[in-house]
């Protein structure tokens, strides 16, 4: 029995597309690292300024309590000596977020609307979901070299799937009996689309951004094993050297990002359903 | 306007396997049946069985005909699965009809096009769900307005509306609620607000009353037929409640598994059930909400009026007889129209619900109002007439 040569064949296909989409290459680096930059340049402001907007954004979205975690946490980091690199970090997150959420939302919209592209869309999703971290990195390195483009896309492919699943999750949740009402009043697909379904599929549309975020986060932390730099710089160099308190404070850093960005996407939620959502039934 | 006519509307869903033919349950041959254990027989018999169902469209509508006067409320009544509510959106295509054709003021709807479809639903043919099925992220009167918004009404004019079409199921003053903050039966009055505000001249009402309890049922049925002599819409209600039909109908159409059982007045339905399926419904009816809470009588029509079994006094009892004995009778005669006077004054108290077959349709709150409409001949120039008082001990 001849060896399958899966691996050659994937090896191909990548390098093809690779080949292809070559001219586009240069400028979606230049445009994610310029985007990295520009939002390095917000994230290089002193941190006492973030700091304030942050704990300001918490106290709005979510109460006082937020907003003292994020004030402590923000020092810890700050003592810690990790600020910058949470900045980088901060920064790769928010655009394979932005990136990811507005590629996902409407391909979700528009695979609630038609089954047929759902079902050929779900074993690739499954397929995307299921592989591990790890396998996104090998390709955008062939494609993109080492640095912010590769670790943005690969964090990108690897989370997509959540937006389109939640956003595809919520529109065909909608109560049949309330789009057919929109029908029996006469609304065209757009009307129904914008007015009935996305209103009641935002609680889940915005579960989708905040699964989005985590698991984001957690991707970028892993991408500095291709040089995306940030607090997962320190934590490959613990590994590597057997460093622990380099490894853990980044670490711990990591941990207290996420809470705050798990509360603030809530948060957001919360105000988002208050003012354009599904109120809680009571 | 507003008339409403099905002609020979079939509906088939088509099997989850395909639209094939159906298969037949292949019967066992002579060996197998020989060498089978009867049990072993029967499951596979059961499993083909299943597969072959599966496989099967399935039939919701047979042939159903019907034809809805103007102005009245023709009530479609069936058990789930009858197919009654696909029939009822066979009438804004919302199901489109395997064959057959729908009618709306002499407009063939199976033809008419998507776009003239959304024009006619909403202004020409209103709804009203069963779950009300409101938009919970909007206020009451946003969601009164939105057959007007979808049809690109400016927004000042269609609150106006809605705050009429509110006042008119008396709401007034909740406009700026949510759904979620309002009872079951408020929802539902919301639910027929947002029908009404389009001033279609159809309405569609499919199960509205069912999720309610029994008591703001009742009150929801005694306000739609108040609304429905205000406002005098054509209106086609669904129910699986005999009770409901019979009280709320100028006509009632009862369907059995996609087909027509039997079709006519609540009193021919009720005392002449045309096949063994109407008698059971007639006969599972409780007729205490509806007969022996008060009486019924029927005047100069051939409908047999059985009271037996009831304790009334001898006098209504005797009235009945007497029309009885005049079977052809189309002339209300002073005497029986005196005699239902007397009865409904007699009752002193309030009367619950007034039903004059084939043209007025009207709850009155009291005797004197009552009354006053029997007084007027020329309000109820149909043959019959029923009037439900309540039992003094129900009250």
């Amino acid at each position: 029995m001849p060896r399958i040569p899966v691996g050659d064949f994937i090896e191909d296909v990548i390098q093809y597309l690779v080949d292809f989409l070559e001219p586009a290459n240069n400028l979606f680096v230049t445009v994610i690292d310029t985007s990295v930059d520009g939002l390095g340049l917000i994230f290089g402001l002193p941190p006492i300024l973030i700091g304030v907007v942050i704990a300001a954004a918490a106290w709005w979205v979510s109460g006082v309590g937020l907003s003292i975690y994020v004030v402590l946490s923000m020092w810890l980091i700050g003592n810690m000596g990790l600020w910058e690199k949470t900045a980088d970090t901060l920064s790769l997150l928010s655009i394979a977020v932005v990136i990811s959420l507005v590629i996902g939302i409407p391909l979700g919209m528009l695979m609630g609307e038609f089954d047929r592209f759902w079902k050929v869309a779900e074993p690739v999703l499954d397929f995307f979901q299921t592989l591990h971290p790890f396998v996104y990195l090998i390709p955008s390195v062939i494609a993109f070299g080492i640095g912010a483009a590769p670790a943005v896309t690969a964090a990108v492919l690897y989370t997509i799937p959540l937006p389109i699943r939640l956003t595809h999750l919520g529109i065909r949740s909608v109560d049949k009996e309330v789009v057919e009402a929109g029908h029996a009043f006469g609304g065209t697909r757009a009307q129904i689309l914008f007015k009935i379904k996305l209103p009641l599929a935002l609680k889940s549309i915005l579960a989708g951004m905040n699964q989005t975020i985590l698991i984001t986060l957690s991707f970028i932390v892993i991408a500095a094993l291709i040089g995306a730099g940030g607090l997962g710089e320190n934590i490959v160099r613990g590994i590597t050297r057997l460093m622990l308190p380099i490894g853990f404070e980044a670490g711990i850093a990591v941990v207290l990002i996420a809470i705050t960005l798990d509360r603030l996407s809530r948060g957001v939620t919360e105000q988002a359903m208050k003012r354009f959502g599904e109120l809680p039934e009571g | 306007m507003g008339t409403v006519r099905l002609e020979g509307i079939w509906k088939v869903y088509e099997g989850s396997r395909g639209s094939g033919a159906p298969k037949r349950v292949r019967e066992p041959g002579p060996l197998a049946r020989k060498f089978t254990v009867r049990g072993a027989l029967d499951a596979v018999l059961a499993i083909q069985a299943a597969r072959s169902a599966r496989s099967e469209d399935v039939t919701a509508l047979k042939n159903v005909s019907l034809s809805v006067r103007e102005n009245s409320i023709y009530v479609i009544m069936g058990l789930s699965g009858s197919g009654k509510s696909t029939l009822l959106r066979c009438i804004n295509m919302l199901a489109r009809p395997t064959k057959g054709k729908v009618f709306l003021d002499d407009e063939d709807l199976t033809s008419a096009s998507e776009e003239r479809l959304r024009e006619i639903r909403g202004p020409r043919i209103a709804m009203v769900f069963q779950h009300h099925a409101l938009l919970p992220h909007r206020t009451v009167n946003s969601n009164v307005a939105f057959g007007l918004e979808l049809d690109g009404m400016p927004t000042e004019e269609r609150i106006d509306l809605a705050n009429e079409a509110l006042k008119l199921v008396q709401l007034e003053g909740w406009g700026d609620r949510y759904p979620h903050e309002l009872s079951g039966g408020m929802q539902q009055r919301v639910g027929l607000a947002r029908a009404l505000t389009t001033d279609a001249d159809v309405l569609l009402l499919d199960e509205p009353f069912s999720g309610l309890d029994p008591l703001t049922r009742r009150q929801m049925q005694i306000h739609l037929l108040d609304l429905q002599k205000r406002l005098r819409r054509t209106m086609i209600f669904v129910t699986h409640d005999i009770s409901e039909a019979v009280i709320l109908g100028d006509k009632v159409m009862i369907l059995e598994n996609g087909v027509v059982a039997q079709e006519g007045s609540p009193l021919e339905i009720v005392f002449q059930p045309a096949t063994d399926y109407v008698k059971d419904f007639v006969a599972e009816m409780d007729k205490h909400n509806l007969l022996s809470v008060g009486t019924l009588i029927d005047v100069g029509c051939r409908t047999e009026c059985s009271l037996a079994g009831h304790q009334h006094d001898t006098e209504l009892e005797q009235q009945a007889a007497v029309n009885r004995g005049n079977p052809d009778g189309h002339v209300v005669c002073t005497g029986k129209l005196q005699s239902l006077v007397q009865m409904v004054s007699a009752s002193s108290g309030s009367v619950d619900v007034l039903h004059a077959c084939g043209c007025v349709a009207q709850s009155a709150v009291d005797a004197p109002q009552v009354v006053e409409a029997l007084a007027a001949p020329e309000l109820w120039n149909g043959n019959s007439a029923a009037v439900v008082v309540p039992n003094p001990g129900s009250v």
